[in-house]
């Protein structure tokens, strides 16, 4: 019982942060719902590994990334499986700029959405991108260069004015 | 102005307040699922090749006459997790599906019922309607609203014969009952073609719902199921055919309609477009 316990717990406390961050991945809340929910299913049955894990939420970051990925590729695929549809997603509450950030995002390719969200919103360094992610520092960097660059353009702001440091 | 740090933190805190995730319990029983499933295919696979080397050596050692085929019972892998979730009780004024597929799939929507309640529904959930179309089962379950209560907790599945599907919750305690929704699938798969589904709740004024469609679809006609009066609202369900060059799922609705038996339009709604359409 005390397992089961604690894995919801980690999910109670993990869930609300991993849809914040698979949100600008997949542009979607509710395929960002249904990765995370996933990236979770396959936790479940790695429990009892995974729960000693230092940071278990890192790995399912990991899983759900990657089925983002797998799925945002595979669209053709993807639209076979059977879908239970849902409600339409809310225009989100959010800032003018907070949404055109959004809208822009859905433009850039998968991999360099992946790379600016766990950079800047996971707040996880070059290094630990690049083994999230499984690519080498140099296409990390090279993907964080290129994707402020598309962001600047679309969003018509100067590069500098979105990423001061 | 606002650096990208910030504009992703707005964005996740409000993805994260407006997401709706199915919780722990639903990760748990689609893993028990999955691993039910692959212990059934691994029992099967294993029948079919034990019977496969039966035949094989009876043909080698002769005409003797064939053994009886081996048989096999599917492995049990005990849940590494002990937790089920409680949807409490289900009345089944219409009965329900038949085995234990079935038990599963009205388990299923009770429990989406209960997500809705935050726990057991008291009184309980009842499972309003269910059938079958096109090789799915689908199933209407909702609880009977509180005095005062302003919304209602309802859901609907849609599932395979083994029970694989999806089922989702629908409205809320505190959420204003419109009088007229709609949502569904496209791509259902059943006979060599797709099909899609049209699944909702109607006010009870209504006698007929009228479903309308782009792709030169033809309209559906269709008659309220009739929840009963602990519900305010009844329920309808209807399937259309894809078109044929349109199998890449789309959902075709356009428009709900619905009227009362002396023709007057009592309430419409017009479907979204894009992903997860609804009306």
């Amino acid at each position: 019982m005390a397992r089961s316990e604690s894995f919801e717990e980690f999910c109670i406390g993990a869930v609300g942060r991993l849809i914040g961050q698979l949100f600008p991945v997949t542009g979607d809340l509710n395929e960002a719902e249904e990765v995370v929910q996933e990236a979770f299913t396959r936790a479940a049955a790695r429990w009892s590994r995974l729960r000693d894990y230092d940071v278990p939420e890192a790995w399912v970051r990991r899983v759900a990334m990657n089925l983002a990925a797998d799925r945002a590729r595979n669209l053709r695929r993807q639209a076979r499986a059977m879908l239970k549809l849902r409600p339409p997603p809310e225009v989100l509450p959010a800032s003018v700029e907070a949404l055109a950030l959004a809208e822009a995002l859905r433009s850039l390719p998968i991999r360099q959405r992946q790379v600016l969200v766990l950079h800047y919103l996971a707040d996880l360094p070059v290094g630990e991108v690049a083994r999230t992610l499984e690519i080498p520092e140099g296409t990390v960097k090279s993907l964080l260069a290129r994707g402020r660059h598309a962001l600047a353009a679309k969003l018509g702001e100067p590069e500098e004015v979105l990423d001061p440091s | 102005m606002s650096d990208l740090r910030e504009r992703f933190q707005e964005l996740a805190d409000v993805a994260a307040r407006q997401g709706r995730p199915p919780g722990p319990q639903a990760a748990l029983r689609r893993m028990r699922r999955r691993r039910r499933q692959r212990a059934t295919w691994t029992a099967a696979l294993l029948a079919m090749v034990l019977l496969a080397v039966t035949v094989g050596v009876d043909r080698l050692a002769g005409p003797a006459p064939l053994a009886p085929t081996a048989t096999t019972t599917a492995s049990t892998t005990p849940p590494d997790v002990s937790i089920t979730p409680d949807p409490g009780k289900v009345e089944r004024p219409a009965g329900s599906p038949p085995g234990r597929a079935g038990e599963q799939m009205v388990r299923d929507v009770a429990t989406a019922v209960a997500e809705c309640r935050g726990g057991p529904p008291d009184p309980p959930t009842v499972l309003v309607a269910w059938g079958r179309g096109h090789d799915q089962t689908w199933l209407v379950a909702a609880a009977p609203p509180h005095p005062g209560e302003k919304g209602l907790c309802w859901a609907n599945g849609l599932f395979q014969a083994s029970g694989a599907g999806g089922y989702g919750k629908e409205g809320g305690p505190g959420t204003a009952l419109k009088p007229l929704r709609a949502s569904g699938s496209q791509n259902l798969r059943s006979g060599g073609r797709y099909w899609g589904q049209i699944i909702g709740h109607v006010t009870k004024r209504a006698t007929r719902v009228q479903v309308l469609f782009r792709g030169g679809i033809a309209p559906l006609e269709l008659t309220p199921i009739q929840s009963g009066d602990r519900f305010p609202v009844n329920f309808y369900v209807g399937f259309y055919r894809q078109p044929k060059k349109d199998r890449n799922l789309e959902w075709f609705v356009t428009r709900v309609i619905a009227y009362d038996s002396a023709g007057n339009k009592v309430a419409e709604c017009q479907a979204t477009a894009g992903p997860g359409h609804s009306c």
